[in-house]
């Protein structure tokens, strides 16, 4: 019997996942749309299917369908200038369906801002248009290096009030025994996720990074469930298998790649060709990276602190310090940053980001623009003269070393 | 008319050199001055008061943009772009600190950038709830009152007291109070209170020292009353947004007979909407007067309110339309917009939406379509 490959497993994976949720709505079971980095255990723990409109959004540019979406919520009045999924999703909402499938129609809302504050504005308009009420959980950005003890209080206070109106909005008492299973499982999880990132160390490196965008949605919609524990465990030893034969996703590795940001959806082919026409493999990304959320199980204190750590919720030290981190766990040759018109969270940083890196690692990095689900944010000739000029700043540098030798 | 004069011309003064009123005040009284940053710097500026020092509004201004290109790309809002432009450049130097509060996504990096290009000047972060009206969040923001308070006084090099902190609240309660008395007489007068004239007026106060900007309030007001109601033969209008600036658009208003009679401005009535109430515990009276504050596309709010208000401002102020002042690139207020759009056309307000930038090349197609708005409101 010849073995099922995670590539082809996350499609299957996924494409149940949506299809039981619309059934399981059908037979009654209360949906949440949730925003990509809330802590779904409390939702797992109730019983409640979790869809992410941003995976959906994703999905509907990888499926060449953004420009529709959009097009309908800027006919609205929705200006170009706000985040593409946001766009991508309200103008699905108002459509119905999309050449990404439809997703059942939520019974509440659960926007966690960790990411932004964009998902905060976007949400307020889900609760408004579809009628269903929204819990809110705030993760306080942290200008410290530490997350403080105010902080902590007031998630912890707001996660012990989102478990009263789970109770209010289901008429069942908050499940503990079941929260504390998902709480082990997204731990499980996340802890195999890492483990099977942490092999983009390896030379040469046995995966091809921007795999890990599309693994990324199971890590998203099943954290804090057996069945992504038991994905990842497939991935973790697939992976772990290539490592151990010294088999590499590229013949002759050229370049080792770090990716900053979400990658372009409608167009995976340039970031794809940009790369392996080069022999460029990515090894890495600070995206996938916000996943690895390990915390004491039963403790919400460390599960506040968890899901508040993820580097765009942090201070300048913290994104550096974290860059600088993957930089040398995958001992990069050069750093992507991905300007994106949706993520000025991210952006306004990355300029300053991207010479501070260099100034302190000697890593060659660059600037590309574009957007997560608008192609018309998106020159891919300009694109590729960028990240080629990175690969001859990176060959400067080798050859700088290797005559210094 | 030539004390109303005089007295609008001081606040004239100070809105367009807040420079040198900062400058004047750190010379007289030996203080400290803080930047704050917009929004919802509020609370702050009462602990900034307690402190000894001057809390000076930062919304960016008029300027050619150049070494923020550095670290801002193109699709950042002007203001934030003025504001790094200003830091840059040395503009800002008079001041001690910044208060940086959690307004957007684009301020979720300026005060990283503030800190990286000039770590001698603290930069305070202020961050506030989203679970605004729940317990966790009214004492999570008392706390964080309580933190940002213990970062400025170690700047004053002075303790803020209870008793210190309490008078300044009632300091603050005092001139938001004036403004709003203010707000409401300047429709009487819209001959003299023109839309350029209120914004001075509004503006002067993120730069003057509040105790000052009071006392000429008083006297405006006294004198306002003293003189006989005008008949505004001229349509009125709501204006929404963050700014009216550039200031060319505020005498385009004038030129087409378009009266200012309330606003739902960010830089303006969001400031003034609500005082802090009554209590004993000065950190919870701030907290709590964020929970009660509603209208701000950057302050969470599930139920959409902000079409309910500005329609409210039209009715009680006998608007004939309002006028969206959209800053480019202002994506808390570009989520906001389609609501107000609906809310607004549901109760057949007429509308017009502009798009603002502070540093415009041309203000020509605005003036058109300020035009166009006019002539539609005389038809009606």
């Amino acid at each position: 019997m010849t073995k099922v490959l995670a590539k082809d497993a996350v499609k299957t994976i996924q494409a149940e996942y949506y299809a039981n949720a619309l059934e399981a709505k059908e037979r009654g079971q209360l949906v949440a749309w949730v925003t990509s980095i809330a802590p779904r255990e409390f939702l797992e723990a109730m019983d409640i299917i979790t869809i992410y409109p941003e995976n959906h959004a994703a999905a509907i540019a990888a499926k060449k369908n953004s420009m529709e979406m959009m097009a309908i919520a800027e006919s609205m009045g929705y200006s170009t200038d706000i985040c593409s999924y946001a766009r991508t999703n309200l103008g699905y909402v108002e459509a119905g369906d999309c050449a990404a499938g439809k997703l059942p129609v939520p019974d509440l809302l659960v926007c966690c801002n960790n990411i932004c504050n964009t998902v905060t504005k976007w949400y307020e308009i889900l609760s408004r248009r579809l009628n269903v009420p929204l819990i809110m959980i705030d993760m306080p950005f942290s200008h410290e290096n530490e997350i403080n003890d105010r902080a902590i209080d007031y998630m912890v206070g707001q996660f012990k009030h989102m478990i009263s109106q789970l109770e209010q909005i289901t008429g069942k008492p908050f499940n503990y025994e079941r929260f504390q299973e998902s709480m082990e499982l997204s731990n499980q999880a996340s802890l195999l996720w890492k483990e099977a990132a942490d092999f983009g160390s390896m030379h040469p490196c046995p995966f091809n990074g921007i795999d890990f965008f599309n693994y990324m949605a199971l890590i998203v919609c099943m954290r804090g469930n057996e069945k992504a524990v038991e994905f990842f465990t497939l991935l973790r030893d697939e992976i772990a298998e290539k490592a151990a034969r010294g088999e590499g996703y590229l013949e002759n590795e050229k370049y080792r790649i770090l990716w900053d940001g979400i990658p372009f959806w409608f167009n995976l082919r340039a970031m794809f060709r940009s790369l392996k026409n080069y022999d460029a493999c990515m090894v890495g990304s600070t995206y996938p990276d916000n996943w690895v959320l390990p915390y004491d199980v039963n403790d919400l204190r460390s599960m506040a602190k968890a899901y508040t750590s993820i580097f765009i919720n942090r201070n300048f030290d913290y994104r550096v310090k974290n860059m600088m981190r993957l930089i040398d766990k995958y001992d990069v040759d050069g750093v992507i940053f991905h300007s994106n018109r949706s993520c000025k969270a991210q952006d306004f940083a990355q300029y300053a980001m991207s010479r501070k890196i260099t100034e302190l690692t000697g890593v060659p990095t660059v600037v590309v623009d574009g957007d997560q689900n608008d192609p018309r944010a998106f020159s891919e000739a300009q694109y590729e003269t960028r990240v080629q000029a990175l690969y001859e700043m990176i060959d400067q540098r080798k050859a700088a070393a290797s005559a210094g030798r | 008319m030539d004390t109303i004069k005089q007295i609008l011309s001081q606040f004239e003064y100070a809105a367009h050199h807040p420079g040198q009123v900062v400058r004047e005040w750190k010379k007289e009284t030996g203080c400290k001055a803080i930047g704050c940053l917009p929004i919802h710097s509020s609370g702050a500026e009462e602990l900034i008061h307690a402190a000894g020092m001057l809390p000076v509004g930062l919304w960016g201004g008029q300027t050619t943009i150049s070494k923020a290109s550095e670290y801002l790309q193109a699709f950042c809002c002007s203001i934030m772009k003025a504001v790094m432009e200003f830091a840059l450049q040395g503009v800002y130097k008079n001041l001690d600190g910044y208060i940086s509060p959690n307004t957007c996504d684009t301020m979720r990096c300026i005060p990283l950038l503030l800190r990286e290009t000039n770590p001698e000047v603290p930069v305070i972060g202020l961050v506030l709830p989203d679970n605004r009206k729940i317990n966790p969040g009214i004492e999570y923001l008392a706390e964080e009152f309580k933190a940002v308070g213990a970062s400025l006084s170690e700047i004053a090099g002075k303790e803020i007291t209870d008793e210190a902190l309490q008078n300044s609240i009632a300091v603050f309660n005092q001139h938001k109070t004036l403004m709003h008395q203010f707000l409401i007489l300047a429709n009487d007068h819209l001959d003299i209170i023109t839309p350029y004239y209120r914004h001075m007026v509004v503006k002067s106060s993120f730069f003057m020292p509040r105790e000052k900007h009071s006392q000429l309030l008083n006297e405006l007001i006294t004198a306002l009353q003293a003189k006989p109601v005008h008949q505004w033969s001229g349509k009125k209008v709501v204006v929404t947004g963050i700014m009216m600036e550039p200031y060319s658009i505020l005498n385009m208003l004038s030129d087409f007979n378009l009266a200012v009679v309330g606003d739902d401005l960010a830089q303006g009535s969001r400031q003034f909407r609500n005082l802090v109430a009554e209590g004993d515990e000065p950190y919870m009276r701030l907290a709590q007067r964020f929970a009660d504050f509603e209208g701000c596309a950057t302050v969470h709010d599930p139920v959409k309110l902000r079409g309910t208000i500005i329609k409210d401002l039209v009715k009680e102020n006998k608007a004939d339309g309002v006028i969206v002042m959209m800053m480019k690139f202002c994506d808390p207020e570009e989520y906001d917009y389609p609501y107000i759009k609906t809310d607004l056309e549901e109760s057949h307000i007429p509308l017009l939406h502009v798009e603002i930038e502070q540093q415009m090349d041309s203000v020509e197609q605005i003036r058109t379509r300020l035009q166009a708005f006019s002539e539609m409101l005389k038809d009606k």
